[in-house]
């Protein structure tokens, strides 16, 4: 079944077959795990969350449209339940509403490899996987979704349920985060 | 140990599967999600057309009581109109323009894009859809109907914003020209004598005659108003084509009449 689309799979689980579901468990169970840790952070009960988050895409399977990615689907169920045991949590406020999800922004997906060209994209995920601590919930994600899950920015819209262009913008305002951290933590090596 | 291990790794594909299987969770039918999408959508319609009958009202009500016309008296008017509006109207107005955007924006074609798109396209339709309501003169007929007791909704906002009495603006037919102004009758069935002197501004090269559908912005004293400003409104501008009704341009309470 390896072969299978994920798609295709998530169409025998419509139509009955529910063992069928535990390929796509198999599939996603490490991809959310990581999910999760990175956008939890500091949380204790990510495999329940993760379970949570296949338990309702079951639940729901059958209002997936198997003409479109199952992963972006699956990933809107988990950004739900992630967002809501942060929620819970009532220590990192989640804002109601962005400004950047309002306005236009002018931002092409095939201007992205400019914005980092005096930053080596190479250290990027390695920064990011130190410094996820340190930033704002709304570029942490777009950030995780499109350098450790590689999701289009068409798919992190649909996951986050904000404006493709405001995706840019906060991958953008995200590297630039990042970049000022790296600074620094070279900055204070140096000072060593 | 390694079959422990793998177990604790398999723990949530196996509670997933488990769950499945003895029945603890189930699969949603197919059914309940496209009745779930046609419900929401008929809350958007309904929405919608709350939205517009409320703000066909405002238009309907800023134009019956005169309202509509004070900003061509200059600042003055303005202030009138702004003091005179139906706040509370327009503000639940506004609540349901948000209301449903926070709706639309469940769709992928609206919250793909920046939410201003939407928000506007909103803006939009119930702008031109209100007019077009408003035109149609529904709201005319409702509130003839509300002022004869025989609407069965709403009849009590109809004679409330429609009955309005304001202090400056004076919305009403000429029924006699004299030396020092003109009699009109206005939509509540008061005579009232407008003053017009040097200081009143007027159209130039309008004639005012019998019969003319005047505004008045003037403070009125008992049943004498001192104008500050006088406009013909005439049949033309909103009620000049009739697709809808064939009554008179406005309505004037029949018993009041006599």
């Amino acid at each position: 079944m390896s072969e299978i689309s994920d798609e295709k799979i998530a169409r025998f689980v419509q139509n009955g077959d529910k063992e069928a579901f535990g390929i796509l468990v198999k599939r996603y169970e490490s991809k959310l795990t990581r999910y999760a840790k990175k956008f939890l952070l500091n949380y204790e009960d990510v495999k329940d969350l993760v379970q949570e988050v296949f338990l309702k895409a079951f639940v729901n399977i059958q209002s997936f449209d198997y003409r479109r990615k199952f992963s972006p689907w699956l990933y809107r169920i988990a950004h739900n339940v992630f967002v809501n045991a942060i929620k819970k949590q009532k220590r990192n406020p989640l804002s109601f509403f962005d400004l950047d999800v309002f306005l236009p922004h002018f931002y092409h997906e095939k201007a992205e490899t400019n914005i980092v060209k005096d930053f080596d994209a190479r250290y990027l995920k390695d920064i990011l996987d130190k410094s996820l601590d340190k930033l704002d919930f709304k570029y942490r994600e777009p950030l995780l979704l499109y350098y450790f899950e590689e999701m289009s920015y068409r798919e992190i819209a649909e996951v986050m349920h904000i404006p493709i262009s405001t995706v840019g913008v906060r991958l953008n305002r995200g590297k630039e985060l990042l970049r000022e951290i790296y600074n620094k933590l070279n900055y204070g090596k140096e000072n060593a | 140990m390694e079959k422990k291990m793998r177990k604790i790794k398999n723990s949530v594909l196996d509670n997933v599967l488990k769950k499945i299987e003895t029945g603890e969770v189930k699969m949603k039918p197919r059914w309940y999600f496209v009745l779930r999408g046609i419900l929401f959508l008929m809350l958007i319609i309904i929405g919608l057309l709350m939205t517009l009958y409320l703000v066909s009202f405002v238009l309907f009500v800023l134009h019956y009581t005169g309202v509509w016309f004070m900003p061509v008296f200059g600042i003055k008017g303005i202030k009138v109109y702004l003091l005179s509006i139906p706040w509370m109207l327009v503000v639940v107005g506004l609540f349901f323009i948000v209301l449903l955007e926070f709706m639309v924006k469940q769709y992928a074609f609206a919250y793909k894009r920046p939410l201003i798109y939407s928000l506007l396209g909103i803006l939009v339709l119930i702008l031109f859809g209100s007019f077009f309501v408003f035109r149609a003169g529904f709201h005319q007929d409702f509130f003839r109907r509300a002022y004869e007791n025989k609407l069965l909704f709403a009849s009590h906002m109809y004679r409330q914003f429609g009955l309005r009495k304001f202090r400056d603006i004076h919305r009403g037919i000429i029924k006699e020209i004299r030396d020092e102004g003109f009699i009109i009758e206005n939509y509540l069935g008061e005579n009232l004598l407008v003053i017009v002197s040097s200081e009143t501004r007027l159209p130039s090269g309008i004639i005012f005659d019998i019969g003319d559908n005047v505004v008045v912005l003037g403070e009125r004293d008992d049943s004498v108003v001192k104008a500050f400003g006088v406009r013909k409104i005439g049949d033309e501008l909103f009620f000049d084509k009739p697709f809808l009704r064939k009554k008179s341009h406005f309505f004037m309470p029949p018993m009041r009449l006599k």
